[in-house]
């Protein structure tokens, strides 16, 4: 009798340690089983909601998808044209279409960005698709909108990409208007939505929203690509170049599915490149 | 019953605004917003203790379904509404609440002051709680009292932006 006094007297305590209880044991048990349980069966509900919240937040985005895909549409059409090679069936190392016939120079693949950064000095971002889905090293990646970076690492199932806002990338740029490829792009590591153009002769009467894609010199990029827009331009008589700040064409805060550019013939390109006698001299000019 | 209909249904918005958006849009690691608790301070202070507690275990519950925690949002609830239940009594007095036609702390009631000390409170002790879990180790405690306090405050703050938004009675 006095228990059960007991226990009327103290039932919002008592009530309150059951139900608390009750909680911790669920936190133990997430805890110590968090992975079997994360991937068993036990939380297929939870997966079920991860999924719905996943479906609310890409509704959420649907404008900005549908702008990404008209802008992945313009510019496959773009590269339809300079995809092509000869159609030559002598051309046995190039590959053939399956629906067109045609042998083309190039492959897609498409990858989401599963992380990204823009604050530090040399960035970098992860895809999540690896060498199992075809990915190797220096394959270009690209967006939308423009340039992203170059594959630097591939894993099985994911990549890791060097950014264009990254200190050791660099770039020459075709300036549309002026139908010619000169200087150097690179980030200085401040605003990640611009970078500098270095290197481009005085005498080149650059201005202001001019257009950049990539040229037809990068062994990496397919031509055509943008780049970015030249949003300043400055020069004085001490220096033979002027000094350029470029708007780039990539947000890169709101990167999300990229396309990395597969050159079927990169092997081909690679040996070429390393054959390239003046390459060599400068290599022995710096051992010295 | 349309009271009780009304709670729940703000209820499920808090939950969901909880765990679609706050839980999602990355601020700061040290700010982990959680102004569902405005669902407590907005139910009137006469409600009957044991009904309280069980409906936070439930509300738990369903943000932890919903976000993945597994007990931490639970736990911390139902630890609120357990201790709110004795600040309650130390806060405020009932019968001078009644003559103001007040059932929930307000800001006409004692100042502003007393309000913000009240609501802090009650937000820090659910944060600590929270995060007590969510960390669960002897190291982290400067980091689990830091996380609270802030996380407070940002809580603090969308709790006054959530009732400016529903406007003040």
């Amino acid at each position: 009798m006095v228990i059960f006094r007991w226990i009327r007297n103290q039932a919002h305590p008592l009530l309150f340690v059951l139900l608390l209880v009750s909680a911790v044991t669920q936190i133990f048990r997430y805890h110590f089983y968090q992975h079997s349980i994360y991937f068993g069966q036990a939380l297929g509900a939870h997966r079920q909601i991860d999924q719905w919240k996943s479906d609310v937040k890409s509704y959420f985005n649907l404008r900005q998808v549908n702008q990404q895909l008209i802008g992945e549409n313009t510019l496959l059409k773009q590269q339809l044209n300079w995809n092509l090679t000869y159609n030559s069936p002598k051309r046995d190392s190039a590959y053939q279409d399956d629906k067109t016939g045609n042998f083309v120079k190039y492959e897609y693949i498409q990858a989401r960005v599963i992380r990204n950064s823009v604050q530090d000095q040399n960035n970098f971002i992860i895809l999540d698709r690896g060498f199992k889905d075809g990915i190797k090293r220096h394959m270009s990646v690209v967006s939308p909108m423009g340039i992203v970076g170059v594959v630097v690492e591939s894993a099985e199932h994911y990549s890791l990409v060097m950014s264009v806002l990254n200190s050791k990338f660099e770039i020459t740029p075709y300036i549309f208007d002026l139908k010619t490829s000169q200087g150097v792009i690179s980030w200085n590591g401040e605003d990640p939505t611009m970078v500098d153009l270095e290197e481009v002769n005085r005498f080149v009467k650059v201005k202001t929203g001019m257009k950049l894609f990539t040229s037809n010199y990068s062994l990496l990029f397919p031509a055509g690509i943008p780049i970015g827009t030249i949003v300043k331009s400055s020069s004085n008589l001490k220096s033979n170049f002027h000094r350029i700040t470029v708007k780039l064409a990539t947000d890169f805060g709101q990167l999300d599915v990229v396309t990395v550019i597969k050159n079927i013939h990169q092997k081909e390109l690679d040996v070429l490149n390393q054959a390239i006698p003046a390459d060599k001299e400068e290599d022995n000019d710096r051992d010295r | 019953m349309i009271e009780i209909a009304r709670y729940i249904v703000s209820g499920l918005l808090l939950a969901l605004v909880q765990t679609f958006i706050l839980q999602e849009v990355n601020i700061a690691w040290w700010i982990k917003p959680m102004p569902y608790i405005l669902l407590f301070l907005n139910i009137p202070v006469s409600v009957n203790k044991f009904g309280m507690l069980i409906g936070a275990f439930f509300f738990g519950m369903t943000i932890d379904a919903l976000g993945g925690s597994m007990g931490m949002h639970t736990a911390a609830c139902v630890s609120l509404v357990y201790f709110k239940y004795h600040i309650d009594a130390y806060f405020l007095d009932e019968n001078s609440m009644q003559l103001q036609g007040l059932s929930t702390m307000h800001e006409d009631y004692k100042g502003w002051q007393w309000y913000y000390i009240y609501v802090f409170s009650l937000t820090f002790l659910h944060h600590l709680v929270f995060f007590t879990f969510d960390y669960f180790r002897w190291s982290a405690i400067l980091t689990i009292i830091w996380i609270s306090l802030t996380s407070s405050v940002a809580s603090v703050f969308f709790v006054q932006i959530f009732r400016l938004l529903k406007g003040k009675r």
